[in-house]
């Protein structure tokens, strides 16, 4: 082969890997449709749900990664390989003299469900061996006792083991090419089953910190050792999602409805933003850690916020108050987004403050698009369809009414701090404190920037005053 | 011979006789260390008033018949709620929308199904049993009325184990079985006895009802058996694992250990007030059957007030007196039933008064030398607020260390009791979890 020709040939070798590790593996047409067959011919060997599973399913898996191999060491329940046919004897014990066979298609079938990528290439797993536990075995505790399991003798195959209460265990072996591989993981065990199935992952890497994950039964790939990229796509789209919310649109829309042009709706929201940015990065670094009532509270407080502000849109619409509500909502929306950080942050790797960053700026996107689409709304209301006063009016009474129906939240509210842990109380009402300070001295600002124009009431004219 | 030597030698041969008598004791497996002083101070326990979470369904329990804890620390209650007469009124009968005050339908109170699986935190995981009953009219096997019995599952459910296969086992004090079922209820494995069929019959047509003053002797059948447990370990005469000793009960008074088929291999007990017998009539002796990490058996003898000890071949060891006397002012005695602390030594015994409504702390090593000094302490008292008792019947004690506790007649449910001490009784040294306040408040 001329050098040229090897050239070409790792190009189109590069080329096949960069295009697979855009797609997920084995999505091309060709494997789409192999897939597609297996399921249609081997519909009873993979890994399904019974109809009787516990709320909760938990896989378990070690992921190590070893020079020019991967060991997957996996467990999975019983119940979920109610429609593989085991062979049993008896009552419905599981016929262990003559079960081997199908264990090893179990277990074929596990690392097809439980699928592993390096560099964008899906591995193919040979099985070293597959074996069942009893309910009772705790092996899977530990990699050390996971290892010490697996070369340790199998049950007696007179155990009387019934064919759902123990776990099928099974250790699968990948070839690795090369040397510091990236790898990633996907697992589509029983997706039908939503988060009831979660599959805890422990990924021990040669040179670097083991990493734990919980994964759900239908997820999309997920890098084992993500890259600083890799980790800001992933942490900007959960901040994203978790302020993209009804809620926040709605005191938005109360919010910004007096508002004529852009200026106060600006710096209404960019205080927002920016107190809630500061509460969101306190939260990564622990303020509030584990507090289960941030997201109540945030409800509830909101509920009230509107129904307050809609009455002011009735009223007499102030941006110096406005300002001080911003901040104030801003830092309790930045402490309720702290628990979706938490649950998104085994996906961080080693970047955490990237990963951070990025989760901050996804929130900070929600809130301006939300922003703008509730502003754009208005704005179309008063201008085209029912005029300036009384858009303002409908607005604010519907969405009101709508949040007077949220104020039960309140109820929630009190059970939920009635259990909380005073120090974390007070932590949050320095926050509030301070920002309502900000929020003050925002309206210190320059009066040019804060007699903003607005929509004009309909109180003179129903109280004949002026 | 001079004297000193004498006395050397003598001293060298009492020595040996006191070793080789030490070593033929049933005491002798408690080990060969010498005895320690072992703790002086019970672990204290704290009682969770959110366990169980809310039940679903408009769910009610009825009597608590049996309390028992699975591998993954599960928690699993016999309920009778099912049963003829198993609700009290306004149980299944009341209930209404919390929102609206509408009555019936859907809001209606009912009976839990006959077993539940709770999580750690008491949510429910699983429920199962048929809870179907004889038809009016149903004659047994042997010509008698059980109009009304439970139909599938034993008559008046009572005791729970879950063995180390983790599949669960029920017994019946109105009926003449142990049942062995799945993990999930999904399948009765095996029976041993006859349903509706007792050893030792108070006559020729009788169910089972009705006391007995046989120890009893039947290979196959059983008289109102209380509690059961599965030995994990090889049986010293087959070498099997997997034997099931069953508390029998309340017609007959023996512990009966079959197989793990459910074929008979020996049994232990007697009728009185004797070493190794059990106090006669009805009413549970023995109430419990438990075997410790340490290859005893412990069977609870309610009405003489004590815990009877055996080797698994039979051999008695000796009785551990609970609160003598209780029996004896009508609260049906003292000893109901046995658990230990999960540390490996099983450094605490727990007992259940449910004459007094207290759960006795032993220590258990002391209790099993004789000490009188074996109590530690305990908790509880007569009542019906949380951490109180009526009719304390059985318990468990999970991987914690926490311990669970079942009442039946006027108590009708399962109380958690967070264990907040460290170190011994407990199978980590993480410290209390879950505990609040002082120990002084505990």
């Amino acid at each position: 082969m001329t050098a040229r020709a090897a050239a070409r040939e790792r190009t189109a070798i590069a080329e096949a890997h960069s295009k697979l590790a855009k797609r997920p593996p084995a999505r091309t047409a060709c494997g789409r449709f192999l897939l597609l067959l297996v399921a249609l011919l081997l519909p009873r060997a993979a890994l399904a749900n019974g109809a009787d599973l516990p709320p909760e399913v938990l896989l378990q898996a070690y992921v190590k990664e070893e020079p020019g191999r991967l060991l997957l060491l996996l467990r999975v329940p019983l119940d979920l390989l109610a429609s593989f046919g085991l062979p049993k004897r008896g009552t419905g014990y599981l016929d262990l003299a003559r079960i081997e066979p199908r264990l090893k298609d179990a277990a074929a079938a596990s690392g097809r469900q439980v699928e592993l990528a390096a560099d964008g290439v899906a591995l193919r797993p040979s099985v070293r061996q597959a074996r069942v536990s009893l309910l009772s075995d705790h092996s899977f505790a530990s990699y050390d006792a996971v290892r010490a399991h697996f070369d340790g003798p199998r049950l007696p195959p007179d155990t009387d083991l019934f064919w759902n209460q123990g776990f099928f265990d099974a250790e699968l072996e990948y070839p690795l090419a090369a040397k510091q591989p990236h790898l990633a993981l996907r697992v589509n065990v029983a997706p039908e089953l939503g988060t009831r199935l979660k599959l805890q992952l422990d990924f021990l890497p040669p040179d670097r910190p083991p990493r734990r994950y919980l994964l759900p039964g239908g997820s999309d790939w997920v890098a084992l050792d993500p890259r600083w990229h890799e980790a800001a796509g992933s942490f900007l789209k959960s901040g994203f999602g978790a302020a993209l919310t009804f809620e926040r649109l709605v005191f938005l829309a109360c919010l910004l409805a007096p508002f004529w042009k852009l200026r106060a709706p600006v710096m209404l929201v960019a205080l927002l933003i920016l107190l809630q940015a500061l509460a969101l990065a306190a939260a990564a670094l622990g303020t509030l850690a584990g507090a289960r009532w941030t997201g109540i509270l945030f409800d509830a407080t909101l509920a009230g916020a509107i129904l307050l502000v809609a009455i002011g849109n009735l009223a007499a619409p102030n941006l110096r108050v406005r300002l001080a509500l911003s901040a104030v909502i801003g830092v309790i929306a930045g402490f309720a987004l702290g628990p979706a950080l938490a649950a998104a942050w085994q996906f961080s790797g080693p970047h955490a403050i990237v990963s951070a960053i990025a989760f901050n700026i996804g929130a900070a996107l929600a809130t301006l698009i939300l922003a703008a689409l509730a502003f754009a709304v208005l704005r179309a209301l008063v201008d085209r369809i029912l005029g300036a006063p009384l858009a303002v009016v409908v607005v604010s009474a519907l969405l009101g009414h709508m949040a007077w129906h949220w104020l039960e939240r309140y109820h929630e509210l009190g059970h939920e701090l009635s259990h909380a842990a005073v120090a974390q109380l007070l932590a949050l009402a320095l926050w509030i404190v301070g920002a309502a300070a900000v929020g003050i001295a925002a309206g210190f600002l320059p009066s040019r920037l804060l007699d903003a124009p607005r929509v004009p009431s309909l109180l003179p004219g129903l109280f004949k005053r002026e | 011979m001079d004297a000193k030597r004498q006395v050397y030698l003598g001293a060298i041969a009492a020595g040996v006789a006191a070793a080789g008598i030490a070593m033929m004791s049933p005491l002798s497996d408690l080990g060969a260390a010498p005895p320690k002083a072992g703790p002086t101070r019970a672990p204290t326990f704290q009682v969770d008033p959110f366990y169980p979470r809310p039940l679903p369904d408009n769910w009610v329990t009825g009597e608590i018949g049996g309390t028992c804890i699975d591998s993954q620390d599960h928690l699993f209650v016999v309920t009778r709620g099912f049963q003829n007469g198993g609700l009290v009124s306004p149980e299944g009968v009341g209930g209404a929308d919390t929102r609206t005050g509408t009555l019936g339908g859907p809001f209606k109170s009912k009976a839990s199904p006959p077993v539940i699986e709770f999580d750690t935190q008491g949510n429910v995981v699983r429920s199962w049993g048929d809870p179907s009953l004889m038809p009016a009219g149903s004659k047994s096997p042997r010509g008698a009325d059980v109009s009304n019995q439970n139909a599938v599952m034993p008559n008046g459910t009572h005791g729970c184990f879950v063995d180390y296969e983790d599949n669960v086992w029920i017994g019946g004090n109105g009926d003449g079985v142990v049942q062995k079922w799945s993990h999930d209820g999904s399948a009765l494995l095996l029976t041993i006895g006859t349903k509706f069929v007792c050893d030792n019959p108070a006559s020729a047509t009788a169910a089972c009802t009705g006391d007995s003053a046989f120890e009893g002797s039947s290979q196959t059948l059983l008289h109102r058996p209380a509690d059961i447990a599965v030995d994990p370990n090889r049986d010293p005469k087959t070498g099997e694992r997997g034997s099931v000793y069953v508390a029998d009960g309340y017609g007959n008074h023996r512990v009966v250990v079959f197989d793990r088929r459910g074929k008979f291999l020996r049994q232990m007990g007697g009728v009185g007030t004797g070493p190794g017998q059990f106090a006669p009539g009805g009413g549970g002796h023995p109430h419990c059957v438990v075997i410790g990490k340490n290859g005893l058996v412990y069977a609870c003898d309610r009405a003489n007030d004590r815990v009877n000890v055996f080797q698994r071949d039979g051999t008695f060891v000796r009785a551990i007196p609970v609160i003598p006397g209780t029996n004896a002012i009508g609260t049906a005695g003292s000893a109901w039933d046995v658990d230990f602390s999960a540390d490996a030594d099983q450094t605490f015994m727990y007992e259940s008064d449910g004459g007094n409504e207290i759960i006795w702390i032993f220590n258990h090593r002391a209790a099993l030398l004789g000490s009188p000094s074996a109590i530690l302490g305990g908790f509880g008292r007569p009542g019906h607020m949380a951490g109180e008792f009526t009719f304390l019947h059985m318990m468990a004690v999970d991987s914690k260390g926490n311990l669970y506790v079942g009442e039946t007649i006027g108590g009708r449910r399962v109380q958690k009791f967070l264990n907040c001490s460290r170190g011994e009784g407990r199978d980590d040294d993480d410290g209390p979890s879950g505990c609040q306040g002082k120990n002084s408040d505990r």
